[in-house]
């Protein structure tokens, strides 16, 4: 297959001379998903930004060479790389939420690249956008390309970038870890969409991730990068069952489930939720009367028990959180029994009753929740 | 000659004495001390640190107030620059001129002309004498405090210019220094920014006006601060009817437009000083009352600002996950708001101290143009340049008196607004 | 959204009647009817007749809250309080202490305000932020320093010294334009070009400063760099994709002081000898005419309350994400 896009001895520096990727070097064939994988801070995705020449300011490039076809990049001028920029070569990010323009509607985010390298005008720009849209897999698109990205879900946001990044058909997809901020359904969805999608199109996707089940997945030829260098590329087959480098053996041995499953113990529990409900009253109008009940937990059971770690596993905004703030008290609960050590009914406490109890014995609920405190604390 | 105590003079030294102890506990903490050295590591904070210094020292001194034996009230630095005081000519003349500004009608061998009379306090065959005498006291007083740095070594090491470049630091203090020195010889043989109207020293006017500018910016932030801190952290910490309550009285506040609240106070406290003259036994007590109230009204209409930043700080750090968190381990309110708020806000509360100061200062010279700023018989940059304004159309321009202030006045907000912004640079979390 | 604004303005009435007690507190209880008479009439000689006089002639010589002389309802509203304080809620601002009308002084006064203020304003804010895009176009260079420093310098120096600098420069020495005084239609833009170059030049500094913060906060945002990676030049992802959401936080700020541009500026229109409110103003504080300083202040606050319901307006109509809540 014919070579697209060639990287040789790429090397990107902070301003101060420390070396964030070192002589990096692989090819991309046409119509080929070429995985770059690492864990973070290897340099891979700096490695992406430099390729499109839109490092950070601290950073720079302190050599090699980016050939895309014939044109050598990292020589071009700055006008006509803007040219190269979102045509020949487009990039989709990691975080949907914030990659998009807020205060521009959907619609005019992907019009502004084919008016800018294609001068669409008008109904055939209009035609375009909604067929893009179209093809991303977003339903009704004459109606959502007036949306504004607030009002679409995560996944269909990144389709939205998806959708901007091929309207000019470039000949290289940069995608940095596209899928990572996704839900693990939404996840699967948009890589077989991205697949579908260069299929069709013939072009050559450099993905970037450090996660092995999505490498195998879409993954023709993976590259290694490790302490912003390649260790190691090979076939993706050869890849997983047969890696050289120890670190890729690391990798790859790591992304396996390596415990074998715990049985539950079977003590008095220390904590029953029972029949849980958190609502959050919707209220409307010049009187604000409560004209319904946003469900966010609805009559939940849980039981902990001594020594016991239970996981609560959901999509973002499934009530996880909600429910475990719930049951610290910082929330109040519309309804149900929180009994701690079988007696103690912790929803009926005052605040005051609570914090013995809480001195006693909280703190371990839910790691992730609380942050720590930051260092400028007093002064 | 006994010891006189204004009103602003105790409440001026009740600020040093509580600075200096809050500092002392303050710097104990060692990272409060180094980012204050981080802070002091840029040459541009330590020279802007000098220069209000200075300003402030010499605030000081002219708050510390006899009664002579002929009953006049002087402050230290009328003593230091006494000479002024009765060197006065009759009327306008330029800077280091040495006849008045105006030609005026005298009888000549009989006759009736108009010339230029020669000023009376100056000695034009003084003045590289006098610029020698400058140089050599300023920079000897420099020579010597630099002799003596061995001696504060430790002292050095220690305190918030552990990390201040050097060199920056000798050259602005020798400056300083030397400036003055050169100021205070000169002033002796002439007038160095001129004589106003009625043949005042302006140099002595402007730097009386020191006092006015820097105990407006300083005491009225002393007076604002517990209101905005309490009420402001306690609207964004507690919400419900505290924070509707606190937002009606700032939104209040606030929507009188700022200096017609003021002038209207002003009005009302001149009203009262007229209808109670035994309030205050002098010219000067009346004028520091008047200062006095002045600062009060200042602190009491400009806390909302700071309030409202510091709800709006306070509210996003009641849902940060450590405060969430010291809840959960069972914190009470209190607690929570003098360990991980208030803590948390006072970054932004020390640069909105010393950004008011010099907001303060240039606030002063326009309520005293609208009136409803100092005494009148106060010496202030705002009555510097009210009294200037009146004398534009003049031909040709008495400029000094308006230069001097400009001078002076420029160069503390610009020296607070640096370090306002380094301070800024430095404690700003996000940075 | 419109329920929103009802509760807004029903907000808006408390608000009113504190700053009506404020007013009514320091003119009224603070200082009495009686001072206020002794402070026209000048200092000792005066009669307790005099004063009496006086106060009846401008109606103050009613109780504060209570007035045991009348009947029924008007023992409650023939009383200072509701008289001189509640009544202005009808924009019945009465006589000044000198006699005059204030109400048709107000609507005279505020053409000349609004010809001033309205060109300082506009013409301010598009320089700032011109000025603020392209600084953060040079972000992180020395220009952008240079521009820093010089903001700084711009700031520190008092609007008196522009004022009386520009007035010097412009029109003693270089004789462009007159000194002051003004003149309606349209040979006012003489007099108005001064005042009005000044307020813009003397705003540059804090302006620039601050619109260059809100833009470089944008600048680093994820969005940014997406537009960056379509191909567009850095200028028009500073003027299409920074400017449009550093405009939101600008908004804020900048929309409430619309409605009150009508109140003047005190300091240019006095300095420029412009007859606008502004001066209207200062000579009623110099002259310690309390019944025009009570209507201004009620005027200043509810144009202030309007500025902020119209900002919720213009943040709604240009944020989307607060428009489809």
């Amino acid at each position: 297959m014919a070579e697209i896009l060639r990287v040789e001895n790429l090397s990107v520096a902070l301003r101060d001379g420390t070396e964030i990727v070192r002589e990096v070097d692989f090819t991309l064939r046409a119509g080929e998903v070429f995985a770059l994988v690492g864990e973070s801070g290897s340099g891979k995705s700096v490695t992406a930004l430099a390729l499109m020449r839109l490092l950070p300011a601290a950073l720079r490039i302190t050599g090699g060479a980016v050939h895309l076809q014939e044109t050598e990049l990292l020589s071009l001028p700055e006008a006509q790389m803007q040219r190269v920029r979102g045509r020949r070569m487009a990039m989709i990010f990691q975080e949907p939420m914030t990659a998009l323009n807020p205060v521009m509607r959907v619609g005019a985010q992907i019009a502004e690249v084919l008016k800018l390298h294609l001068g669409l005008k008008g109904r055939a720009l209009r035609q375009r956008v909604i067929a893009l849209l179209d093809e991303v897999g977003i339903p009704d698109p004459h109606i959502r390309m007036d949306w504004y990205p607030h009002q679409l879900s995560g996944g269909q946001r990144q389709r939205v970038m998806i959708a901007m990044a091929l309207a000019c058909e470039p000949e290289v997809l940069i995608a940095d870890e596209p899928t990572t901020a996704l839900d693990v359904t939404i996840q699967a969805q948009i890589l077989q969409q991205l697949k579908r999608l260069q299929q069709r199109h013939g072009m050559a996707i450099l993905f970037i991730t450090h996660d092995m089940g999505v490498v195998a997945e879409i993954a023709d030829r993976v590259a290694v990068m490790y302490q912003g260098q390649i260790v190691e590329q090979a076939d993706t087959r050869y890849f997983l069952t047969a890696p050289k480098h120890p670190y890729t053996q690391r990798l790859i041995s790591n992304a396996l489930p390596q415990k074998a499953l715990k049985p539950a113990p079977k003590n008095q529990p220390l904590l029953q939720a029972k029949n849980v409900r958190v609502w959050f009253a919707q209220r409307k109008g010049l009187l604000q009367r409560t004209i319904g009940h946003t469900k966010a937990v609805d009559g939940v059971d849980l039981t902990i028990r001594p020594g016991e770690t239970v996981a609560l596993v959901g999509e973002s905004g499934s009530g996880k959180s909600t429910l475990g703030m719930a049951i610290l008290r910082l929330l109040a609960l519309t309804e149900g029994q929180l009994l701690f050590d079988e007696t103690v009914d912790l929803a009926t406490l005052s605040e005051r009753q609570l914090r013995p109890l809480a001195q006693g014995d909280s703190g371990d609920f839910s790691g992730s929740l609380f942050g720590a405190q930051p260092p400028y604390d007093h002064w | 000659m006994s010891l006189v105590v204004l009103w602003t003079d105790a409440l001026v030294w009740l600020l040093v004495v509580m600075l200096t102890l809050w500092s002392r506990v303050a710097l104990r903490d060692r990272l409060v001390r180094e980012r204050w050295q981080q802070v002091f590591a840029s040459g541009m904070a330590t020279a802007s640190a000098l220069v209000l210094l200075a300003y402030v020292s010499i605030a000081l001194l002219d708050s510390l107030h006899f009664r002579l034996a002929d009953g006049q009230v002087r402050s230290v630095l009328d003593l230091l620059f006494s000479h002024l005081l009765v060197q006065t000519e009759r009327t306008y003349s330029a800077p280091f001129a040495t006849i008045e500004y105006v030609k005026s009608v005298v009888q000549q061998n009989g006759t009736l002309q108009q010339v230029y009379q020669p000023l009376h306090h100056v000695r034009p065959d003084q003045f590289w004498p006098d610029v020698v005498w400058g140089l050599v006291t300023g920079l000897s007083v420099t020579g010597v405090l630099w002799l003596l740095r061995q001696r504060f070594s430790r002292f050095f090491a220690n305190s918030i210019f552990a990390r201040a470049p050097r060199r920056t630091f000798w050259f602005t203090l020798g400056l300083i220094v030397t400036m003055l020195s050169l100021m205070w010889w000169l002033s002796r043989d002439f007038h160095v920014f001129g004589t106003d109207k009625v043949g005042n020293d302006v140099l002595y006017q402007t730097l009386k006006s020191i006092r006015t500018g820097v105990l407006i910016g300083t005491l009225t932030t002393l007076l604002m601060l517990p209101l905005a801190v309490s009420l402001g952290v306690m609207a964004g910490y507690f919400k419900g009817w505290v924070d509707d309550l606190i937002q009606y009285l700032y939104t209040t506040l606030n929507s009188i437009p700022g200096v017609l609240l003021i002038a209207a106070a002003v009005l009302v406290m001149q009203g009262m000083l007229e209808t109670n003259p035994h309030w205050f036994g002098s010219v000067e007590e009346r004028a520091d009352l008047r200062l006095l109230f002045l600062t009060l009204i200042l602190g009491l209409t400009s806390w909302t600002g700071l309030a409202r930043l510091l709800r709006a700080e306070a509210l996003k750090l009641s849902q940060v996950e450590y405060v969430t968190a010291a809840r959960a381990l069972g914190a009470g309110h209190g607690r929570i708001l003098l360990r991980h708020i208030v803590p948390n806000v006072m970054h932004l509360v020390l640069i909105a101290v010393v950004l008011d100061f010099s907001a303060l200062v240039l606030a002063e010279a326009i309520l005293s143009y609208v009136g409803v700023g100092v005494d009148p018989t106060m010496n202030s940059w705002g009555n510097m340049i009210n009294a200037a304004r009146l004398e534009m159309a003049r031909e040709p321009v008495v400029w000094w008196s308006l230069t001097a202030a400009f001078i002076f006045m420029s160069i503390v907000v610009l020296a607070a607004n640096l370090l306002s912004d380094r301070i800024q640079q430095v404690f700003n979390p996000r940075n | 959204m419109i329920a929103y604004l009802i509760r807004r303005l029903l907000y808006a009435l408390p608000i009113l009647l504190g700053v009506n007690l404020i007013t009514f507190a320091l003119f009224f209880m603070v200082n009495t009817p009686d001072d206020m008479a002794r402070i026209h009439l000048g200092a000792k000689q005066t009669t307790a007749e005099m004063i009496q006089a006086w106060k009846a002639a401008r109606g103050y010589d009613k109780p504060l809250f209570y007035n045991p002389a009348a009947d029924g309802v008007a023992a409650l509203t023939d009383t200072l309080f509701v008289q001189e304080s509640l009544k202005l809620f009808t924009f019945d601002f009465g006589l000044s202490d000198s006699g005059r009308d204030i109400v048709a002084d107000i609507r005279q006064r505020m053409g000349p305000s609004l010809a001033l203020a309205v060109p300082t304003f506009l013409l301010g804010l598009w320089v700032n932020i011109t000025l603020a895009l392209a600084v953060v176009l040079f972000r992180y260079t020395a220009v952008d320093r240079m521009a820093l420093v010089a903001a700084v310098v711009m700031m520190s120096i008092s609007g008196l010294f522009y004022i009386i600098g520009g007035q010097v420069l412009f029109s003693k020495v270089l004789h462009w334009v007159p000194i002051s005084g003004y003149q309606p239609g349209v040979e006012a833009w003489k007099f108005l070009i001064l005042p009005v170059l000044i307020g813009v030049v003397s705003g540059i500094g804090s302006g620039l400063r601050w619109y260059r913060t809100l833009f470089l906060e944008e600048v680093n945002k994820d969005y940014v760099r997406t537009a960056r990676a379509k191909g567009l030049s850095e200028w028009r992802t500073l003027g299409r994709h920074v400017l449009r959401n550093g405009l939101l936080p600008i908004l804020t700020g900048v929309v409430v002081v619309i409605p009150t541009l009508f109140m003047g500026s005190l300091v240019m229109e006095s300095f420029f000898g412009i007859p606008g409110l502004g001066s209207y103003t200062i000579e009623a504080i110099q002259g310690q005419d309390f019944a025009i300083v009570k209507a201004m202040v009620f005027l200043g606050a509810v144009l202030y309350i309007i500025g902020l319901l119209l900002t919720d307006i213009a943040y709604a109509w240009a944020d989307p994400r607060v428009r489809f809540q």
